[in-house]
């Protein structure tokens, strides 16, 4: 059985930087789609 | 339906379970089984995760209710990308560097036997409840749309995942998830396209879309705050990404997706993938609701899409009621039709006056036609007595029979079973591991070879199989029991998340905290869900908070025993 959480070298693992910047862009990402989504029914009379 | 069409889904079966069988040689030791040895790329676990959730009770539930609410659900999916980012940061590393088989393992190294006992219980008593639901629901709406017999279309479905689920393990599934998201992805997107084909000819998209937003089918986003509404932008964001969070990381049907990954890097990817992609699918399927809907404004649909008990109640001593309301029905229709055509005329025209009018008018015939509907459905219940009875997820597969062309039927109908069959896979496979692992493994035969414990995976994977075929052919006759599993999962995801946001989020809790901790949020949730309105996407956030405070309360007053080696997410516990 495998030790809980112990932090060997796991292979695979990407640098930091570029991964933050795609959280971020997920979240960018999400926001304009709410806000799409948001101005699609107020345009068309829905809201 | 027509012989090509019967063609078109039989060859959509034959080629899934080979593709799934063929995968039965690289799934020769448990590892590979189980893990597919680690070797997934992050694209097609990823269209595995999305495939898993994708059911199709979604399927024809959701372009059910864009038809019936319009696109207000699409709300629900709120919490899901911030819910992916915090599950590639947190849990993904975790268990991935933990080299566990399932999720549950890990809370036994965290805290102790008992929890992790608990936590596999809570999950194999959920998803084997929905398993046989997501096959039964199907299996109902195809039998009464297209006159199969509702076993044996239980049996189509369920029979063959669990053949190629058993033989193929996890890698069978992945690789049949990714074709048939595939499958899924083009039978919604024939059907859009040939709902704008089939929008009247002087009828633009754009006039369609605001016919379609005057009856109210078009809102997207609801920022009023009531704990009693299903949807609206808070309980989807706030509440709905404690149950993501669960669902997703603490459901071993998802979590096992990912660990199957090449990496921990790779596992992130492919979570992240449904956090681009979840809610653009969605409302577009909803978006096919609400074109079936427009259509409906120029073709006739039928009063009551769920035929069911129509004999029952033609043979009743109100068959002249009913009569009456079909006939009062297609007036109804015809009015709205010609209001519906009044407000186009009008939107081309641009006259701000007459659209103003033409759209009240336009909104004045959909409400006495919905009033319409609303009294033929009461009256189906008074007479068979089926309080459960709605025919809201049988709009879309009546639609596609009624006026799809020959082999798009097909198409559609094979997107259905694709649905069905994703999901069961996943669920037949994480509910074997977990059985093999967390229990039989861990409780019953704790020394044995390889190849036994690969031959008792494949064993419960067909156990499990069979007793998801079984339930499911029990609830296909009990109505209601469909609508009420479909909310039980939130009355066990709080728990479970509360439970791994202890051993994960927090150094301090113990395994006594986190067990009793667990069984207070478990009780609280079904309190407040019996003797509450509150809206079910809450209990989620109910059930994680009170396990947490209950956990954390009860932890500091025992005794703390660190175990050496094990991490928390802020470093070593010890």
């Amino acid at each position: 059985m495998s030790e809980a959480g112990v932090k060997p070298q796991v292979p695979g693992e990407a640098g930091g930087t570029s991964r933050t910047r795609t959280y971020v862009l997920v979240l960018l990402v999400e926001t304009i789609t709410v806000l799409a989504l948001w101005m699609f029914g107020h345009y068309f009379g829905g809201q | 339906m027509h012989p090509i069409d019967w063609f078109v889904v039989g060859a959509y079966l034959v080629w899934i379970v080979h593709d799934g069988l063929k995968r039965t040689r690289a799934a020769g030791e448990i590892d590979g089984y189980l893990l597919a040895k680690r070797s997934m790329p992050w694209w097609a676990a990823g269209l595995s995760v999305m495939a898993t959730q994708l059911s199709a009770i979604t399927l024809v539930g959701t372009t059910g209710q864009g038809y019936a609410d319009g696109m207000r659900f699409v709300q629900f999916y709120f919490g899901l990308p911030m819910a992916m980012v915090i599950l590639s940061l947190t849990v993904v590393p975790f268990f991935y560097r933990a080299r566990v088989y399932t999720a549950y393992e890990y809370l036994e190294q965290r805290f102790d036997p008992r929890t992790r006992a608990l936590a596999a219980l809570l999950f194999l008593v959920n998803r084997s409840l929905s398993c046989g639901v997501v096959i039964a629901a199907p299996a109902v709406i195809l039998s009464i749309v297209l006159g199969w017999n509702v076993t044996l279309t239980v049996l189509a479905i369920g029979v063959p995942t669990a053949a190629y689920t058993m033989f193929g393990g996890v890698q069978a599934v992945t690789w049949t998830d990714v074709k048939q998201m595939g499958v899924i992805v083009a039978g919604v997107l024939a059907a859009v396209v040939l709902l704008l084909a089939g929008l009247p000819h002087d009828v633009s998209l754009g006039e369609a879309l605001r016919m379609a937003g005057a009856a109210g089918r078009l809102r997207t986003v609801d920022f009023s705050f009531d704990l009693t509404t299903d949807y609206t932008f808070w309980s989807g964001t706030l509440a709905g990404v404690f149950l993501m969070l669960s669902y997703f990381g603490c459901d071993q049907s998802q979590v096992q997706r990912y660990l199957t990954a090449k990496s921990v890097d790779e596992g992130q990817s492919s979570l992240l993938l449904s956090a681009f992609v979840k809610i653009p699918l969605q409302a577009l399927i909803l978006l096919t609701g609400v074109l079936v809907f427009v259509y409906y404004l120029f073709t006739q649909p039928p009063m009551l899409f769920n035929q069911v008990h129509t004999s029952r109640v033609e043979a009743s001593a109100r068959a002249g009621e009913y009569a009456g309301l079909q006939r009062d029905f297609a007036a109804a229709f015809t009015g709205r039709r010609r209001a519906a055509t009044a407000f186009a005329q009008a939107l081309r025209d641009r006259d701000a006056s007459r659209i103003a009018a033409s759209r009240s008018e336009f909104r004045v015939a959909d409400k006495q036609l919905n009033a319409t509907r609303t009294r033929a459905v009461q009256l189906v219940k008074d007479v068979t007595g089926d309080t459960a009875y709605s025919d809201v997820n049988y709009v879309f597969p009546t639609f596609v029979t009624e006026h799809l062309p020959i082999g798009l039927v097909g198409l559609i109908i094979a997107a259905i079973f694709a649905a069905a069959m994703s999901s069961i896979a996943a669920e037949m496979n994480s509910l074997a591991t977990t059985t093999v692992i967390d229990v039989y493994r861990r409780h019953i035969r704790k020394q044995a070879s390889d190849s036994h414990y690969l031959l008792v995976s494949k064993l419960a994977t067909g156990f499990w199989g069979l007793t998801a075929c079984g339930f499911a052919v029990y609830a296909a006759s009990a109505g209601s029991l469909i609508e009420v599993v479909n909310k039980v999962g939130s009355l066990f995801y709080g728990t479970l998340l509360g439970g791994f946001v202890l051993a994960i989020g927090t150094r301090r809790a113990t395994g006594r905290g986190a067990f009793w901790g667990m069984l207070a949020g478990f009780a609280s949730v079904l309190w407040v869900a019996s003797t509450t309105r509150i809206s079910y996407l809450w209990y989620n956030l109910l059930g994680v908070a009170v396990v947490v405070v209950v956990g954390l309360v009860i932890s500091y007053a025992t005794p703390f025993e660190p175990k050496p080696g094990v991490r928390w997410i802020g470093g070593r516990v010890e």
